[in-house]
């Protein structure tokens, strides 16, 4: 899988120099250490940056001299039950370290605890928080996100149009934080209307198809609200419909980015990617590594959501395939200074 | 409509001949659902303000994927009661991938095809194998492929994708009059596999199976390979919609067919084709695929909460089950 990330990039602007706290010239040299991922299913573009994301991590980890890092990962295929016995038999494993995507905020508390009493410590990330307290959470906000997302909409359409709202999978919590967030976020534009909202399941096919089929029925769109998830199915269902493609903040995924430099190509459209980084699975990799050297972790880390501008696209990113997906390359030395703030 | 006679879509002539259209119209066991559809149409109309051609083809372009989706799932139903094909789904996504991948070649786009049909069958004809040699109920074999496709399908993901694009990507989204190209294709498929339950031996054999596979046994039918038929035939179509919406919608994703599953199932049970084997109507599959893509529409339109949408949904396909139980068992 890594044949296909032979491009890494790095935003150089968060490649920071830290003061080196050498949290692992205590341990011996050479010393393995296994680190469990539970991923909730594979098959999408974003699971496939975290996990390429967690082995950079740990192969500029390795490549240091005094750590091995070993990835031990297993794929879950959507279904909590299955994840619980992945936990359990990685703590009976003895891993040294898991990293869970949670399929649920409750159901792996168990799981969790037999873990963390075994000495393991458990990370969650990426998919959401659980509510059992033992775990570290390293998460994003999606305040932060809606926040960046509405106020370059608002910025670039002078804080008014009608807005199409794309939302994603009915009943999920982390879909409802995001519309929550949005909602908030649009307070501030009175001006900015949603005249109509469906359902795109976070399914780019689903998406399109809702969207095509209410199209004819839709006055005037200038903007486009789609979670970062359904930007190129919701293009798509314009220009297949021949209308101009809305103003809309594009995904990290090859195929958003690809379309947003043909849409600038064909007609001078300009538009942002702002997305949640998959970049957090080599994140999640540094503050496990942290944690097993005796670092102090804190248990709630939030990463910032980043901005990729069509500058960035040419450059940085430069040659994307359509199954690419981009993702930040942040090294231990940042999160020791950025996430963990260790002293 | 009796089951013995309703191999064809047409109801067999009556005994007392000469009857006005409007009754045979009625007889017909999609004529429920082609009532609805015209509703949910004026529904939009009146909720919009005006009553839009373009919404109503719009809709019948994405019906369009369904009634494939159905037909493939509408022929596995009717070869035995209690048959269904839960590798739909993973079909689907499997054929987008395969058209997506270019393994022939970037550019081959009928190369492309034919191996995604052909990759297609396959799926189908391993269902078969699993269903005929091992003697496994259709719905454990189907399920099991499943899994077995969707782990190609993370394998083949591996090796990345790109746009279909080019002339066919054009074709399909080129509009005349409203009609898409995407539309036509799915019209003439649903035309050939129509011509070919009714009016071919193989499709007389699979109603023969699915009423009575003993008696179709003794009349000589080998069910074996009208199994492994049926199966092909079920597997072909889903790769080709998993090639036409790859094309169409410009891109794949992993869970592509997650929403045909029960959608292909529901389509089959709106069109009024009763789910114990035996019958077909493709014609029936895409009114019920059209009822059920235009009513997903307007309760979008009437901003509706999302939970209330599902309940309707519901209320619709069992609606429809009750109607056609009622009917048939008023003709006795």
């Amino acid at each position: 899988m890594t044949r296909t990330f032979a491009k890494h990039w790095i935003l150089t602007g968060t490649l920071m120099v830290a003061a080196a706290l050498g949290a692992g010239s205590a341990q011996a040299a050479g010393e393995k250490i296994t680190i469990g991922i539970a991923m909730p299913f594979q098959g999408n573009g974003w699971q496939k940056g975290f996990l390429a994301a967690a082995q950079w991590a740990a192969s500029e980890i390795t490549a240091k001299g005094d750590k091995t890092v070993e990835l031990t990962v297993v794929d879950a295929a959507g279904d909590t039950q299955t994840q619980i016995q992945q936990i359990n038999n990685m703590t009976l494993q003895g891993v040294d370290f898991i990293i869970l995507e949670p399929l649920s905020d409750t159901a792996l508390n168990g799981a969790i605890d037999n873990a963390v009493g075994a000495g393991i410590p458990v990370l969650t990330t990426a998919l959401g928080s659980v509510t059992n307290q033992k775990a570290i959470d390293l998460q994003f906000d999606y305040n932060e996100f809606s926040e960046k997302y509405v106020s370059y909409v608002a910025e670039r359409t002078g804080g008014k149009g009608n807005a199409l709202n794309i939302r994603g999978l009915a009943g999920n919590a982390a879909e409802q934080a995001i519309q929550d967030a949005y909602v908030k976020a649009l307070a501030k534009y009175p001006d900015i209307k949603l005249v109509a909202e469906v359902y795109g399941d976070w399914n780019q096919s689903v998406a399109q198809q809702r969207v095509s089929a209410i199209l004819p029925t839709l006055p005037q769109i200038d903007i486009i609200f789609s979670q970062g998830v359904a930007a190129f199915g919701a293009a798509q269902a314009f220009m297949a419909a021949g209308r101009d493609v809305p103003l809309q903040v594009y995904g990290f995924d090859g195929v958003d980015t690809n379309l947003l430099l043909e849409l600038n190509a064909k007609s001078g459209y300009q538009s942002v990617a702002i997305n949640t980084d998959p970049g957090i699975g080599g994140v999640a990799v540094n503050v496990a590594v942290a944690k097993l050297g005796g670092v102090d972790v804190p248990m709630k880390m939030i990463l910032p959501v980043p901005t990729i501008t069509m500058e960035d696209l040419r450059t940085t990113y430069k040659g994307m395939a359509d199954s690419d997906i981009a993702w930040l390359k942040y090294t231990y030395d940042w999160t020791m200074s950025n996430m963990i703030k260790a002293k | 409509m009796n089951q013995t006679t309703s191999i064809i879509d047409r109801p067999a002539p009556l005994p007392e001949a000469p009857v006005g259209l409007w009754r045979r119209l009625l007889r017909q066991s999609w004529i429920g659902a082609l009532a609805a559809a015209l509703f949910l149409w004026l529904l939009a109309g009146v909720v919009t303000g005006s009553l839009s051609l373009s919404f109503l083809l719009a809709n019948a372009t994405i019906a369009g994927f369904l009634a494939l989706a159905g037909t493939a799932q509408m022929v596995v139903i009717a070869s035995k009661p209690g048959n269904f094909d839960l590798s739909l789904p993973y079909v689907i996504t499997f054929g987008a991938y395969i058209m997506s991948a270019g393994l022939l070649g970037q550019g081959n786009i009928a190369g492309s095809l034919a191996l995604t049909v052909l990759a297609g069958g396959l799926a189908g004809a391993l269902n078969a194998l699993l269903i005929v040699r091992l003697r496994i109920p259709a719905i454990v074999a189907t399920l099991a492929s499943g899994y077995i496709i969707y782990s190609l399908i993370v394998a083949i993901q591996g090796g990345g994708f790109t746009r279909v694009g080019g002339l066919f990507e054009a074709a399909l989204r080129l509009r005349i009059a409203g009609v898409s190209g995407a539309l036509a294709a799915t019209i003439a498929t649903l035309a050939l596999v129509a011509i070919l339950l009714s009016r071919t031996v193989f499709g007389l054999q699979l109603h023969a199976m699915g009423q009575n596979g003993e008696a179709a046994r003794l009349a000589g039918v080998r069910r074996g390979w009208l199994t492994l038929g049926t199966f092909v035939l079920s597997g072909v179509l889903a790769a080709w919609l998993g090639a036409l919406l790859a094309t169409y919608q410009g891109g794949v994703s992993a869970d592509l067919g997650r929403s045909y599953l029960l959608g292909s199932v529901a389509a089959v049970v709106v069109g009024g084709t009763r789910i114990t084997g035996g019958i077909t109507s493709v014609l029936g599959t895409a009114i019920g695929a059209l009822v059920l893509t235009l009513a997903q529409s307007d309760l979008i339109l009437l901003q509706l909460s999302i939970g209330a949408q599902y309940v309707i949904q519901g209320l619709i396909v069992l609606g429809t089950v009750c109607l056609v139980a009622a009917r048939s068992s008023n003709r006795g």
